[in-house]
Order: structure tokens, then sequence, then C-alpha cells
């Protein structure tokens, strides 16, 4: 099959996101919890044109731990400073809740406080804002076990 | 200052605006927009050039959003 022209999936400004159809319905679910909504909205779509069935989103960290309940996603995507629960306090609870799902702790601030604590809170990795997001979607599929290198059916 | 003398004005001037602004709902607003243009800002920054300081800059910055955030809007911080 060959695969069809990629699909316009999202705009926003000068960023256009396309989903890939060589990459479509791997049927993995992430989670991004981020108290700002342009940067939530971006990493969404980051994800949905990397293949993935379904992003939910958060705004502080008690709601995501809400939404992952609902959702249970296999990679979890936490900012760090938010109103109500921060990302390491979410990391903690999501951690009990989901044993072996990867939780990325994405941040603008990256110190040894932060790092130790997002350690001992059971955050799998910590990255720095200032990569893209196409970058955080390739970490993520690192942690998840290179899920999609070939999808099914696609390349015939 | 002037935002013309400022030597980011993309992001520095609205960190000026943050700073003065006292109206809870409308600085959370501000910070927001701060902080989603300098995550743009900081993907334009190759890792490998120091950038006349700007990285530094938006360090700081960044140290000063999160202060802000912590006393001033009540963001849970490390405990």
């Amino acid at each position: 099959m060959t695969p069809g022209p990629a699909r316009l999936l999202w705009k926003r400004g000068s960023v256009e996101i396309q989903r890939d159809p060589k990459k479509a319905g791997v049927g993995k679910t992430a989670l991004v919890v981020d108290d700002n909504a342009p940067i939530r909205k971006m990493l969404a779509a980051a994800f949905l044109s990397d293949g993935f069935k379904s992003c939910g989103e958060a705004e502080n960290g008690k709601e995501g731990i809400e939404v992952a309940k609902q959702i249970k996603p296999d990679i979890i995507i936490l900012d760090f400073s938010m109103p109500v629960m921060n990302g390491l306090d979410a990391a903690s609870e999501l951690r009990k809740l989901f044993p072996n799902t990867p939780i990325v702790l994405f941040t603008f601030y990256r110190d040894s406080l932060i790092e130790t604590a997002a350690s001992e809170a059971g955050v799998s990795l910590v990255l720095m804002k200032s990569i893209a997001p196409s970058t955080l979607v390739d970490h993520a599929r690192r942690l998840m076990g290179d899920w999609f290198v070939k999808p099914p059916n696609l390349d015939d | 200052m002037r935002s013309g003398k400022l030597k980011y004005p993309q992001w520095q001037a609205l960190l000026q605006e943050i700073v003065i602004e006292f109206d809870r709902e409308a600085l959370a607003n501000k910070i927001q927009k701060a902080e989603a243009v300098i995550f743009e800002r900081l993907q334009q920054l190759s890792p490998e050039i120091i950038a006349d300081g700007e990285r530094e800059a938006i360090n700081n910055a960044l140290s000063i959003l999160r202060i802000i955030k912590r006393d001033r809007l009540g963001y849970p911080d490390l405990q």
C-alpha cells in the first residue's frame, strides 16, 4: 500500500503539524500536563503528528492524575511549575498508580535539586524546554521501546 | 526603561510588564505569554551558540518568573 499524502492535522501561527500515514494508528496514548495552553497544545500536536492515537491534556498536576486514571496513558509528560499541584508532586502520585509508565519532566528549570527530587518522585527522564517538541517525542518513543519503528501493512 | 533599549525586546518587554502587574489574573496570563515566547525562542537558539549572552539572560528571567509564580500566584514549588 502506498501511503497517501500527509494530512494537515493542526495549524498554529507558523507551525504546521502533519500526520504521517506511515506512523498512524499505532494505538498509543500520551498525556501532557502543562498549565501553559500554547505549549501544551504544541506538545499534544507533536505526539499526534507522530502517530499517537490520542493525547490527553491537563493544566495542573491534580487534573493530570484524574485524566491519567481515565485514559491510562503509555507516556506522561509533566511540566514542573504549575498551579494547584506541581509536576514533581504529581509524578509521585502517578508513579504509584502507574509503576511501569515512563514519566518525563519537561521543564524550564533543571538544577541539582530538581534532578534529585525528580529521581525520588519516580521521574524517568528530565528534559529542558529548550528542545523541540519533536525531540521530546523522540525521547518518549525511546522510553517506550521504539514501538513504531516499522508499522505493519504500510510498506507493501 | 523603555522597550527600545532592551537587548532582547522579544521577551524582555513581557518580563517588564509582569514585574509591574499586580492583578492576579492578568499576571497569570502575562506569565503564560512570556513562557510561550521564551519556549519558542529557546528552540531557535542553537545549543552550540552562546548567542550573545541571551541564553543566560533567559535563565535569569526564568528564575524571576519562578519566584513570581511561587510568591505572587502561590504555585507550589519544591518543598
